[in-house]
């Protein structure tokens, strides 16, 4: 009991001490107060800053090939999509991602000419995914994204790519549904950080695949950030 | 009035047609006692009915088996009674020499549906002398070409032509609307029954389907018309009011009239350029030296007719040099894309060139894959040069693929020793007419430039499309096709596939299994018994981590099992020698990915993952 009288003290010493070298400086210490979002479901296109993909940008959705396809699917609107140097990435999940085959092309090997096919693909699609198997040095990635700039296309990238407009990391994709061997799989939750020019330092969401297949982003935390004096 | 709206047609009609198609495809002869048995109660009037007899043969009808009957029926009548399936693409394909033969008499015919056919008579009839001429000239040409025993019926119009047809008669020029006079108004089922599929031609207005007008007839006789003669006589407005556009039809056909001109089909003979090659080749460079000559003839013979073509077909012979054995590797390529400029003759020479690339490499492919990989970026292209107008890039041949070095002697290449390019749909040019929505409306007209010129960068084969086609495993329902060619998928996703893979698919799959282990909570391997039972719950999965083979997200794969699904048994074709027996099994790791495996013989592989 003594000892938790103690600490106040230290504690109450310590506050002192703040003031008093706030008083000296002519800071004031404030108080940062953090509301949490209300958890309400948007469509996927809720993730994406104004609900498109950037045009002329390159944008990174990192570990997750499925989200990958779900924001194709989201975003295509009658737009060509091609996939270069990808040839992992599932048809199936496409087609049922509500990706217009019609208007998609792969290009699964570019024999080491993954330079000049995406400068061509991005002269004429407006979404182009540079998948893994496609090697870029730094300057055919300057070069190409200054390319998409002026072509307002979209790059999209399953890894880094340096001057990404906006950069989606699945932290966590957690698989489920399948109860021991009594269903499939069949939900997801995805725990995705956004970083974009916007929210700087990284927006968390949780992006959910329910049963059905319907598919709901949550914004996770700090929706907003109140600031206030303390007195 | 009535003259000027209808043509002096023949129609040439071969009785029992699906009967008469079915025998010559089983091998039978007309002898045989035999009835097409309809594949579902088409009429819709008695559910569980069951099949009927949509067409009986002459011999079979001696006996007293008549059309509509079911299948008891006949057979207590005529035990030995052959049952023929229904089958409209038999009847179609096995028409078409009667039509050709009917051709060589009468130029420009149009097929109401197999078995019937139009002909214009009037120019005919004056250049053989007489009608009855004619209808001579015409049967005698069918069964010296085809065997098949046929009826010629002249008239005016259509519904006495047809009619004529039946009976073998000649009906007098005006004399139409008095011969159908007489007739009971259920006759117009001669004229009505036009199958959609026959060909495309619906003849008449809306109302021309066998159900619509056979409920007509029966609602007109108890109304006390029971003649065409009766018919005929209604004014032309108040039929239009009470029975609308079918009675329209009928009308008009019952009064001799024509609904529309005849639609002749005039047969543009598809343009074909061809060209042996002597000697064989079985370099890339020196057959598509020949293909540009080939191009040039059929974009040539193209422009001086004035037509436009909708499909390019490649085919070529090749000649196996150690055995000799030749074969014919033929594909299509879609070619309408009137926004890309029409076909010019560098367009033509690309896909020649594309085409036989794969075909001369698809042999070397055995002989090493990388040894070509590095050969292909070592001719890579090394200069564009515009043609036609910019539109259409093509990259000037620096060389073979097959080269010497990588093609050893021991083992020769294919030789190709005949090359032919067939323009396909021919239709004069101008016609052509893109559609309104769609990837050929020409709106997203830069897609497509760019996706040709990384075709003509890496070759026709580098750019696919994608179709989802019928099968059970993420890997068998993906239908990949080079960018503009024309290839169906080889299985309609529309039927059901029990046992496939249920929704969503996995994200990833591997384009080949690669082997993984999947032990239990004890570290045994998890076994599948014949009954289905897993030996033990699924504890860990390992991937072999196979250099080269497993892609990076699979590389160093060694998880523990959280949550597992199935195992979902796939047979399929067990009565073929391609037959697959596969035991699917769905895994949660630890990490939050999914993994689709499935064991082959008690084999564990890795086939897809979920992330």
């Amino acid at each position: 009991m003594f000892e938790s009288v103690a600490e106040v003290s230290d504690l109450e010493k310590a506050r002192a001490a703040l003031r008093s070298a706030e008083r000296r400086v002519g800071v004031r210490h404030r108080e940062e107060r953090v509301t949490l979002a209300p958890a309400v479901p948007l469509p996927l296109t809720g993730l994406l800053p104004g609900g498109e993909l950037p045009r002329g940008a390159a944008v990174t959705v990192a570990g997750s090939a499925s989200l990958l396809c779900w924001l194709l699917g989201a975003t295509q609107a009658g737009r060509w999509a091609v996939v270069v140097g990808w040839p992992q990435l599932g048809g199936i999940a496409l087609a049922e991602a509500g990706v217009d085959l019609e208007r998609v092309a792969l290009v699964p090997d570019v024999r080491g000419e993954g330079a000049t096919v995406l400068a061509a693909l991005v002269d004429g699609a407006e979404t182009v995914v540079a998948g893994p198997d496609v090697r870029l040095t730094p300057g055919e990635r300057r070069r190409l994204l200054a390319r998409a700039r002026e072509r307002e296309a979209t790059l999209v990238c399953p890894t880094d790519w340096e001057g990404a407009a906006l950069g989606l990391r699945v932290e966590r994709a957690e698989w489920g549904g399948a109860s021991r061997g009594d269903f499939w799989l069949r939900e997801a939750r995805l725990a995705v950080v956004r970083r974009s020019r916007m929210d700087g330092a990284g927006q968390r969401f949780m992006v959910v695949r329910d049963r059905a297949g319907a598919i709901t982003v949550q914004a996770a935390v700090a929706a907003k950030r109140v600031r206030e004096a303390v007195g | 009035m009535s003259t000027a709206d209808t043509t002096r047609t023949a129609v040439l009609w071969v009785p029992d047609w699906p009967v008469v198609a079915g025998l010559a495809v089983a091998g039978l002869g007309s002898h045989v006692p035999a009835a097409v048995l309809g594949g579902s109660s088409s009429s819709g009037a008695g559910a569980g009915t069951g099949q009927r007899l949509v067409a009986v043969s002459a011999v079979a009808r001696a006996a007293g088996v008549r059309r509509g009957m079911r299948r008891r029926q006949a057979q207590e009548r005529c035990p030995d009674l052959v049952l023929l399936p229904v089958d409209d693409g038999r009847d179609a394909r096995e028409f078409e020499p009667v039509a050709v033969a009917a051709e060589t008499v009468v130029a420009g015919l149009e097929i109401a549906r197999p078995g019937l056919v139009l002909l214009p008579a009037d120019g005919a009839a004056r250049y053989h002398g007489s009608e009855e001429a004619l209808a001579q000239a015409l049967v005698e040409q069918v069964a010296d070409r085809t065997g098949h025993e046929c009826q010629v019926g002249v008239a005016d119009g259509f519904l006495a032509a047809v009619l004529a047809a039946r009976e073998s008669h000649v009906v007098p020029p005006g004399g139409s609307r008095a011969y159908l006079a007489p007739r009971p108004v259920g006759e117009l089922l001669h004229a009505a029954a036009v199958p959609s599929s026959g060909g495309g031609t619906a003849r008449g207005t809306g109302g021309a389907d066998v159900g619509a007008v056979a409920e007509l007839a029966d609602l007109w006789r108890r109304l006390g018309l029971h003649t065409l003669g009766d018919l005929a006589a209604l004014p032309e407005a108040s039929v239009h009011a009470r029975f609308g556009d079918a009675g329209t039809w009928a009308q008009r056909l019952a009064r001799g009239e024509d609904v529309r001109p005849p639609a002749r089909r005039r047969i543009e003979g598809e343009i074909t350029a061809a060209q042996e090659l002597d000697p064989p080749a079985t370099r890339v460079d020196v057959a598509t030296f020949a293909a540009r000559r080939l191009a040039d003839d059929l974009h040539h013979q193209l422009g001086s007719r004035g037509l436009a073509c909708g499909r390019l077909r490649i085919t070529a012979r090749a000649v196996d040099p150690v055995t000799g054995d030749a074969r014919t590797l033929e594909r299509l390529w879609r070619v309408d894309d009137g926004a890309l400029g029409g076909l010019t003759a560098a367009r033509i020479t690309d896909r020649v060139r594309w085409q036989l690339e794969g075909w001369l490499t698809a042999s070397a492919v055995a002989r090493g894959r990388g040894a070509r990989a590095a050969q292909r970026q070592a001719n890579a292209p090394d200069r564009f040069q515009d043609r036609e107008g910019g539109v259409r890039r093509t990259w000037k041949q620096s060389g073979a693929h097959l080269e010497d070095g990588a093609a050893p002697e021991s083992e020769p290449a294919l030789e190709i020793a005949h090359l032919a390019l067939t323009a396909e749909e021919v239709a004069p040019a101008g016609v052509l007419q893109p559609r309104l929505w769609g990837p050929s409306a020409g709106e997203d007209l830069r897609a497509r430039r760019a996706l040709e010129r990384v075709q003509g960068l890496l070759g026709g084969d580098a750019v696919l499309t994608l179709q989802v086609q019928g099968g059970r495993d993420p890997r068998d329902r993906v239908h990949l096709v080079p960018f503009g060619e024309e290839a169906p998928p080889a299985r309609d996703p529309g039927r059901p596939w029990p046992g496939a893979l249920p929704q969503p698919g996995p994200s990833l799959v591997l384009p080949e299994p690669v082997p993984a282990a999947v032990l239990d909570a004890d570290g045994r391997p998890v076994v599948i018994d014949v009954r289905l039972a897993l030996s033990g719950a699924p504890a860990r999965v390992q991937v072999e981590a196979t250099p080269g083979v497993a892609p990076a997200s699979a590389r160093d794969l060694a998880c523990t099992v959280v949550d597992w699904a199935g195992p979902w048994p796939v047979a399929e074709r067990w009565w073929s020698v391609a037959a697959r027996r596969r035991v699917f099994l769905q895994v949660v790791a630890d990490d939050g990915r999914g993994l689709l495996l499935s064991a082959t013989a008690g084999a564990w592989s890795l086939e897809a993952l979920y992330d």
